[in-house]
């Protein structure tokens, strides 16, 4: 009695709501999620951002992400920032992955942001302090070892010479610059070289009478340092620096660059796609992990090798 | 897992089921059915993902060979434009007053696509020709180049570099082109004598790339190319590579033979197809990755988790269908019966065969149990009016009286001795009559008893008679019923051989006869004819011509067929004139065994 009262119906009612069940999973099957992930980065067009551009594109094309570029010419401060990303979450887009071109280590400006949004932070490290209780995630390289990896260069070469340094800093408001030179200070006060000049951006006109070596601690320092020599040929000034662009491998190649710390743009915006996907997917992305993304440094010896032609003409796909 | 069977030996096992058979026909067919509809799917999926596996190797190891044999033909129009440049241009040249530039650009321009650009180099390293015009880079020395050093090691061969980044000429539009070095040594003619040099053509390593970017685009496998090293020259995910984001077992791969192989590779199964481009050793290598094949089985997967579960829940009512019209007819049956097992007045008989079967067996069965307990009934009253006949038979009142007329007449003849003897003779009829009223005795006991009697009998009868013996005692522990011989001998006496002229004789014999213990009665009297004597065993006697005569005999054949059943009893062989003998058929039992029926027999009296 049991049987027909109970079992039974609940028997045919199980069965038809696994076929419901199987039926739903069927057609949903073909529905596939894609991401809109918008990119802010400073001078977006620029050269610098072949590797990283790459790195985006291949990730777009494993993980099925759609990319969206903001143009940007010069991201002069945060609350800049800020109304673009603003902007792209208003258009629909999913994550952001974001350079904060003029931050220090901690932005507070963010609670105009829509929590839910997925905000990955490349480049340059910054804290983001959100009224939300996860941490935003950073992938950028390390500012001090990048910097350090560069003097240590300029020792390596300068065999105890007492050169005389002129550094470009680029724009001390971004954190990373800030390490970079801490790093790049640290090593070269342990060496015979000195640093005779400290410049956030330019080179002073007649920096060629009292320099040796120019340390260009970003790429658009670095091509200003070019520039700078191929307008003084008469002076013998040798350029150690980091940077990436077409025109710095160029002139790396063609021996004006001593030595070049290229950072690993490819694998910092890969890796940031995939967070950004993991965390729109499965949420539980550990927000507080820094990735930490590696380096290599180039000499025009040293730059067509198996591994470093890789890293330095990613246009290969 | 032993109570789980148990639990269903409870459910729906034997004994005191507590499901109806209603709901173990319907749990059993749907479980069997469910199982075989899940082994089915089971198998259908399985043999699905085999079939779509093959088909899709199958498939993979034509596009395959396809894109191979597309790199063939590209290969060797790169090696014929090499030889055209090396047989039509520089041999037919000398170096020392003219160059071949002229000619390679025509040759650059027609396949501007596919090269990057076409290089003379002297023996030295020294650049003679070259196209599209460029400045080479200061202080370059090519001799060190591996392409170089290959083509002046194995002058006899075109050598393919693997993709690499062309580091020979400057590029002030800080443009670098990915090229795949096509070299080769070459003889020049100088001043009309004979140097080595090196020819250089450049491969745009982006027109193999597009080829093969071509047969990457289906997603459900990817196909890359390594050289006979294993050293990738294309590869989808070649930036993934490098960067350290993914692997590929490229190296143990391009150790493989050309065919279809099984590799495992981060936690994966993976169908790697293997074919080798002439003359370069390159091998293309086609992945299949596992998880492609299983993304192309889920939708089957759930299409056959539908079709299992549809058919699973059709099946499900459908046997309930069948369990109600197979169990509807027993339930009414069931209700022809109650708790305690009586049979209704009516049978339930309708529906199935079997279930109809059943209904008029049952019906039946109560018929023929009622038949049965009257019979009981009747057997019972049966053996009670010839138990009371026996007793009756055994205070004869005319015995008593005579016998007791007879000790009279010897106390007043003083003839005390025989009084006695007379006296105990029939308080031992009585007391053996009696046998603490067991119905079984015996032999030796009735022996005893019969004994007695005929002691008793011929001091009435003044001796008229005698009586034989002839007795087997290795019977004497064996069964009898009580009282059958009494009735035997009387009937000897009073219609065999009381009024015989001359000495009655009266034998007593007892023998083993096979699997049978006989008694008989043997006197040499009137006897009669054996149609009548026939009839003295009926329960009709009105053909037996002396009245009285046979009433103990058909008793004491009655009494011993109710207990040892009918094939045994007495029989009579007589003729007239030529006395009677009446035989006494017995089973063989020893006492001892037979206790238990006068135990049982006096259980059945107590209810009684």
């Amino acid at each position: 009695m049991k049987w027909n009262k109970l079992y039974f119906p609940a028997a045919i009612l199980g069965l038809l709501a696994l076929s419901i069940l199987g039926i739903f999973a069927y057609f949903d099957e073909e529905e596939v999620v894609r991401y809109q992930i918008s990119i802010i980065v400073d001078n977006s067009s620029h050269g610098k951002w072949n590797r990283f551009r790459a790195g985006l594109e291949n990730a777009s094309d494993d993980f099925d992400v759609s990319l969206n570029y903001v143009m940007t010419e010069s991201l002069t401060d945060t609350e800049q920032e800020i109304k673009l990303i603003s902007n792209e979450i208003s258009a629909g887009c999913d994550a952001v992955i974001v350079q904060f071109a003029e931050a220090d280590d901690e932005i507070e400006a963010i609670s105009d942001i829509d929590i839910k949004t997925t905000l990955v932070i490349v480049a340059n490290p910054v804290d983001v302090l959100s009224t939300s209780s996860s941490m935003v995630p950073v992938i950028c390289p390390d500012g001090r070892l990048t910097g350090a990896a560069a003097a240590e260069k300029l020792l390596e070469n300068s065999r105890d010479e007492a050169l005389r340094v002129g550094i470009i800093s680029g724009s001390l408001k971004q954190n990373v610059m800030q390490e970079r030179l801490d790093g790049f200070m640290n090593v070269l006060s342990g060496g015979a070289a000195e640093a005779v000049w400290v410049s956030e951006s330019g080179i002073p006109e007649d920096a060629y009478k009292n320099t040796d070596v120019l340390a260009a601690l970003d790429n658009e320092s670095l091509e200003a340092a070019v520039d700078y020599v191929l307008e003084h040929p008469e002076a013998d000034i040798r350029i150690y620096g980091i940077g990436g662009s077409d025109k710095t491998v160029y002139w790396l190649d063609h021996g004006e660059i001593d030595a070049m710390v290229v950072t690993d743009d490819f694998t910092m915006a890969y890796s940031a796609v995939k967070t950004a996907v993991d965390l729109l997917k499965y949420h539980d992305y550990d927000r507080t992990e820094k990735v930490s993304i590696g380096f290599a440094v180039v000499t025009k010896e040293n730059m067509y090798s198996y591994e470093n032609q890789h890293m330095l003409f990613p246009e290969i796909h | 897992m032993k109570n789980k069977g148990n639990y269903i030996k409870r459910m729906i096992g034997t004994g005191s089921s507590k499901l109806s058979v209603r709901a173990i026909i319907l749990i059993s067919y749907s479980l069997t059915f469910a199982a075989i509809m899940s082994l089915l799917g089971i198998l259908l999926y399985v043999q699905f993902v085999q079939r779509m596996k093959a088909q899709m190797t199958s498939s993979t190891s034509q596009l395959t060979e396809r894109v191979v044999s597309s790199l063939e033909d590209y290969l060797t129009g790169m090696r014929r434009l090499s030889d055209s440049l090396y047989y039509e241009v520089i041999k037919e040249k000398d170096f020392s007053s003219e160059n071949a530039d002229a000619e390679m650009t025509v040759l650059y321009e027609a396949n501007s696509d596919n090269l990057v650009s076409l290089a003379l180099y002297s023996h030295g390293g020294t650049l003679i020709s070259a196209a599209p015009t460029a400045v080479q880079k200061q202080n370059l020395d090519v001799t060190r180049e591996s392409w170089f050093t290959e083509a002046v090691a194995r002058p006899e061969n075109n050598h393919f570099s693997i993709p690499h980044v062309q580091d020979i000429f400057d590029n002030r539009d800080y443009q670098y082109h990915w090229v795949i070095s096509l070299s080769r040594a070459v003889e020049l003619t100088i001043n009309g004598r004979p140097r080595d040099g090196v020819l250089l053509v450049d491969m745009n390593f982006s027109s193999i790339e597009q080829m093969l970017n071509e047969v990457n685009g289906s997603g459900s496998y990817y196909s890359y190319l390594t050289d006979s090293d294993g050293r990738i020259i294309y590869h989808p995910q070649m930036m993934q590579i490098y960067a350290g984001v993914m692997t590929e077992d490229n190296a143990a791969a391009a150790r493989l033979e050309d065919g279809v192989h099984n590799m495992y590779l981060n936690n994966e199964n993976r169908v790697v197809i293997v074919d080798t481009v002439s003359y370069t050793g390159w091998k293309m290598i086609s992945v299949i990755p596992e998880s492609a094949i299983s993304i192309g089985a889920n939708s089957i997967k759930y299409y056959i988790l539908v079709i299992v579960a549809l058919l699973t829940m059709m099946m499900l009512i459908i046997n309930r269908l069948i369990a109600d019209n197979i169990t509807e007819p027993l339930e009414m049956l069931d209700d022809s019966m109650d708790n305690s097992g009586v049979i209704a007045r009516e049978v339930y008989d309708r529906g199935s065969r079997e279930v109809v079967h059943l209904a008029r067996t049952l019906e039946a069965y109560k018929e023929s149990n009622d038949r049965l307990m009257k019979d009981i009934v009747t057997e019972q009253e049966e053996k009670r009016r010839m138990e009371l006949a026996a007793l009756q038979s055994q205070i004869n009142p005319h015995f008593l009286y005579n016998t007791l007329d007879s000790i009279v007449w010897m106390i007043e003849g003083e003839q005390y001795k025989g009084a006695v003897s007379m006296i105990t003779q029939l308080a031992r009829v009585f007391r053996i009559s009696l046998s603490q009223g067991k119905t079984i005795i015996p032999i030796g006991d009735e022996l005893q008893h019969a004994a007695n009697y005929m002691n008793i009998q011929a001091v009435r009868f003044k001796n008229k008679f005698t009586v034989i013996y002839d007795l087997d005692e290795s019977l004497n522990g064996f069964s009898t019923v009580k009282l059958i011989l009494q009735p035997i001998l009387e009937n000897a006496i009073y219609y065999g051989v009381k009024d015989m002229d001359e000495d009655g004789e009266i034998r007593v014999r007892t023998y083993r006869d096979n699997d049978e213990i006989i008694m008989s009665v043997q006197d040499n009297g009137f006897g009669m004819m054996p149609q009548e004597a026939a009839h003295l065993l009926d329960e009709d006697r009105s053909h037996v011509p002396h009245r009285g005569s046979g009433v103990g005999l058909y008793n004491v054949h009655k009494r011993i067929q109710l207990m040892f059943g009918e094939q045994y009893g007495l029989t009579i062989e007589t003729e007239p004139d030529m006395g009677m003998k009446v035989m006494v058929h017995l089973p063989v039992i020893p006492y001892s065994e037979a206790q238990a029926l006068n135990g049982r027999e006096d259980r059945k009296n107590e209810v009684e």
